[in-house]
């Protein structure tokens, strides 16, 4: 047997995926060839190497977890599945979509409750300017605009229905985020 | 008594939710411990063995065609292992602060007596292989990892992957000459 020829053998060899006459024949070689013979010790640590690859438990709570969590996707999935249709939408897309549809309901509401909130105030052009242009100021200048002296623009509950107003006509998700906002509106109720 | 894999796809097919919860059960940690092996972190593993039972949900009427349910479903989890190794392309989610995993990390490196240096030694060794296999490409990893970590023989793989033996041979035996290559110092230090 060739060295080139005992090559071609002896990842199988390593494998133990060749027949009893082979093996023979590639131990008989090996014993006699140091080349080879240091190839097949490379091999063998390499396989050596991989299988002593760690694994990670996580834990029985996430395997409990995870179980739920598998469980309840499949029910979403239920009706596709019997269906026989396939969902196109992977995690990342998915996600998206859900996200999506949570924005356009926050900006609904957010719309129809600045429309509620501020339907008996007529807002001052000053103001409305300064909303237009700088809408991410509001929250740290409501203390101010309420405290100002406007008696002679509008009244207190005035004051309070315009803030809550302004406060509502702010970039989308502003309510919620900063906490100061909605302190500040307890503090007039 | 345990019901075997068989009778429990039956079940499964026929709509008993049940019988699938069993097979999560049942399956679940070898997923994952594969996905891990493939990607080197928890949240990617994670992601593997939940997108693999919903889409088996999902395909549950041809399982009636299935004959080997356990080759059907790591043919599933490597092919979606497989995108996410795509995805991850160019960045390497691999770190070497297990501590971070949950749980215990089980480490079974020899029986003999160990210095904290052997320890070390080990670590740096392990991360070491691990940084070699993930160079590989994602076919040539996943062939590596399935044959040579978890023991799958080459027609298991074949049928696993949905292509040849040879193709899963010849894989197999470029990814070991990658690895040779890359772990050259370390193979030599073993003899």
């Amino acid at each position: 047997m060739t060295c080139q020829h005992l090559l071609s053998l002896l990842e199988d060899y390593v494998d133990n995926d060749l027949s009893a006459t082979d093996r023979a024949r590639v131990s008989e070689h090996l014993d006699c060839c140091a080349t080879c013979r240091a190839e097949y010790e490379a091999i063998r640590n390499l396989k050596g190497l991989l299988k002593r690859q760690p694994t990670t438990d996580p834990g029985q709570p996430y395997w409990s977890e995870v179980s739920s969590l598998i469980l309840a996707r499949t029910v979403e999935a239920a009706p596709l599945a019997q269906s026989g249709r396939t969902l196109r939408l992977d995690t990342s897309e998915r996600t998206t979509f859900i996200r999506a549809l949570v924005s356009a309901a926050v900006s609904v509401s957010i719309l129809v409750a600045a429309l509620f909130l501020g339907s008996g105030v007529e807002l001052q052009q000053p103001v409305a300017v300064l909303v237009a242009k700088q809408p991410l100021l509001i929250s740290s200048s409501l203390t101010g605009l309420v405290d100002a002296n406007h008696g002679s623009i509008i009244t207190r509950d005035e004051q309070i229905r315009l803030v809550r107003g302004l406060s509502l006509l702010g970039p989308p998700g502003a309510i919620g985020r900063f906490p100061v906002i909605p302190n500040l509106m307890t503090t007039f109720d | 008594m345990p019901k075997s894999i068989p009778s429990l796809v039956e079940r499964f097919t026929s709509g008993d939710e049940s019988a699938f919860a069993e097979l999560v059960t049942r399956f679940q940690k070898k997923i994952y411990y594969l996905a891990f092996q493939m990607l080197g972190n928890h949240l990617d593993a994670d992601e593997v063995v939940q997108e693999t039972f919903v889409r088996v949900y999902r395909r549950r009427q041809e399982l009636r065609n299935v004959s080997n349910f356990t080759a059907f479903l790591i043919r599933i989890a490597t092919n979606y292992a497989i995108d996410l190794l795509r995805r991850h392309k160019g960045h390497s989610p691999i770190t070497d602060d297990q501590s971070s995993l949950p749980g215990e990390i089980q480490i079974e490196l020899s029986q003999r007596v160990r210095t904290p240096s052997d320890q070390f030694e080990d670590k740096v060794l392990m991360l070491e292989i691990r940084r070699a296999l993930e160079m590989l490409p994602p076919r040539q990893k996943i062939t590596a990892v399935l044959h040579d970590v978890e023991g799958y023989s080459k027609a298991e793989i074949a049928e696993i992957l949905d292509c040849p033996e040879a193709t899963v041979r010849s894989n197999l035996h470029i990814a070991r000459t990658k690895l040779k290559k890359v772990l050259k110092k370390r193979l030599a230090k073993r003899k």
